[in-house]
């Protein structure tokens, strides 16, 4: 492989484009030229100051293209372009209109009724017996507008029918079993904006599964918007150990500026004492000098530090 | 790579959405808007532009699922969607540029977006790690790719795709793919060969 060669294959190599053999003949050129070995150097550099990781969609910007596509897929015309083909045919045929489908609805509900009711009555004598349908839940057997899932024929000609409906709660967000769900939204894997809005609505409350629940997603949330956030929420908790190594955890580990700034603005309010343990302050001297890039959470850490280090002078 | 069982229940999905289920096609949706969104962003750089890409997608997808057949996985197909049409943005918005940014002086036209730093910074955090000097070298790189080869870049760089998905995404060999992110690794390295 010639030099010319190798540098032009540098970046798919980085890449990992190449194919085995290239990629060995080319590991095997670098190893024996320095010329080649700078080139990929200055190759590498260059990539890496494009930072390639994925970065967070802004969350509000999502939940409008969300609103605007749901609302564009309910408007009439794009359900007419769903339909499938026979209902084009039921349209030519004048079946497809509202009277239609009522009349129709009104037909087979209507031999529906006769059907069953003489089967009833031969089965099992004038009503008043046994309870012929019976619903897990009540709230769902409105055929006018639930969804159905599932028919499933059972003996004696009896039938199961499961209704897929959307279920909503409403109450006091402070509510134990609102802030479960709560809680338990704080973890859903597909959707930042519901995150984003459970870690909000925990945002002030008090509880030991509200502190545990942010401090999750402080520091394991993939989104940014989300552990800020869940920073922010554990300002009410500053006081309490597992909290500020939280907070330190975060202020070591995120990879973005702007949670680490409120986690030290979280964990130590500009201008006011604050009580520190021995180990915080040691994890708090490690961030100082590890060579983070920010002057802001370095400044404050050194703040800190010289507050922890009066009150061991003055005691 | 995705599990197969990943894959059989978005075939299941798939299945489901053709068949009128509207909350199957959402979860499909939801799967893949984050990325779909990030890379119209990434490409076009304006939110309004994003935002229309991402409609005019899910869209398409939504009309022409009925017609999907496996041929290729969903999330190639749907990449075509939106590279095709980001692409479609892109050259828009070149012809746009030149008509509207040729101002005539006495030495000639001049371009005047030569002179204007791009600051698109708020709508893509990775950027606004980087230096000012070294943001406005890239970008200013970006913009004189043609719409493939940025968009290979883009797809490639940030989006982490492998060639070969991006060749099928945009209808090109694997190796036609292969040398539009040769010819645009070029023109970037050359560009930010003093910064780094």
């Amino acid at each position: 492989m010639t030099c010319h060669d190798a540098q032009t294959k540098l970046s798919l190599y980085l890449y990992g484009e190449l194919d085995f053999a290239e990629e060995e003949a080319l590991e095997q050129h670098v190893s024996e030229c320095a010329l080649c070995e700078r080139a990929l150097a200055n190759e590498k550099a260059w990539h890496s100051a494009l930072k390639a990781e994925p970065s967070d969609v802004p969350l509000e910007l999502l939940a409008e293209c969300r609103r605007e596509l749901n609302s564009a897929l309910r408007s009439p015309k794009m359900r007419h372009s769903s339909r499938p083909h026979w209902w084009r045919w039921a349209e030519v045929l004048g079946f497809s209109s509202p009277q239609w489908s009522m009349r129709l609805a009104a037909a087979s509900f209507l031999v529906f009724v006769g059907f069953s009711a003489a089967r009833f009555i031969d089965r099992n004598g004038l009503p008043g017996g046994d309870l012929a349908v019976t619903t897990d839940n009540m709230g769902v057997a409105d055929p006018a507008t639930a969804q159905i899932r599932d028919i499933e024929p059972g003996e004696d000609n009896r039938v199961r029918i499961t209704f897929d409906q959307p279920r909503a709660i409403t109450g006091p967000a402070d509510n134990d079993e609102i802030r479960a769900w709560l809680v338990a939204a704080t973890k859903d894997a597909n959707d930042p904006g519901i995150r984003a809005d459970s870690v909000q609505m925990l945002n002030g409350q008090a509880g030991r599964d509200v502190r545990d629940a942010l401090l999750n997603s402080a520091e394991h949330d993939a989104n940014a918007a989300v552990r800020l956030e869940a920073v922010e929420g554990l300002r009410r908790f500053r006081d309490d150990e597992a909290t500020q190594e939280g907070l330190v955890y975060v202020l070591q580990h995120d990879e973005n500026a702007g949670v680490r700034s409120k986690a030290i603005d979280v964990l130590a309010p500009a201008r006011e004492t604050v009580k520190i343990s021995p180990d915080i302050a040691d994890a708090l001297e490690t961030v100082m000098r590890s060579g983070q890039p920010d002057d802001y959470v370095r400044m404050r850490c050194v703040e800190l530090l010289q507050q922890v280090d009066s009150r061991i002078t003055v005691y | 790579m995705r599990g197969t069982t990943e894959r059989s229940s978005e075939e299941a999905l798939i299945r489901a959405a053709q068949g009128g289920d509207d909350e199957a096609f959402e979860q499909l949706v939801r799967t893949y808007d984050q990325q779909v969104l990030r890379m119209a962003l990434n490409l076009l750089r304006s939110p309004e532009d994003a935002r229309d890409i991402y409609q005019e997608a899910f869209l398409r997808v939504y009309r022409n699922l009925p017609k999907f057949r496996f041929d290729c996985s969903f999330s190639t197909w749907l990449y075509r969607i939106v590279a095709n049409l980001c692409l479609d943005q892109i050259r828009k918005r070149k012809v746009r540029k030149e008509e509207a940014s040729a101002v005539a002086t006495a030495a000639g036209d001049v371009d005047r977006f030569q002179f204007v730093a791009e600051t698109r910074a708020d709508v893509d955090p990775q950027r606004q790690l980087m230096s000012t000097e070294v943001n406005s070298r890239v970008q200013e790189i970006l913009g004189r790719l043609t719409a493939r080869e940025r968009l290979v870049f883009e797809m490639r760089h940030f989006e982490g795709m492998r060639l070969r998905s991006i060749g099928e995404a945009l209808g090109v060999t694997e190796e036609a793919a292969k040398n539009c992110l040769f010819r645009a690794t070029q023109k970037m390295r050359a560009a930010l060969g003093d910064f780094v």
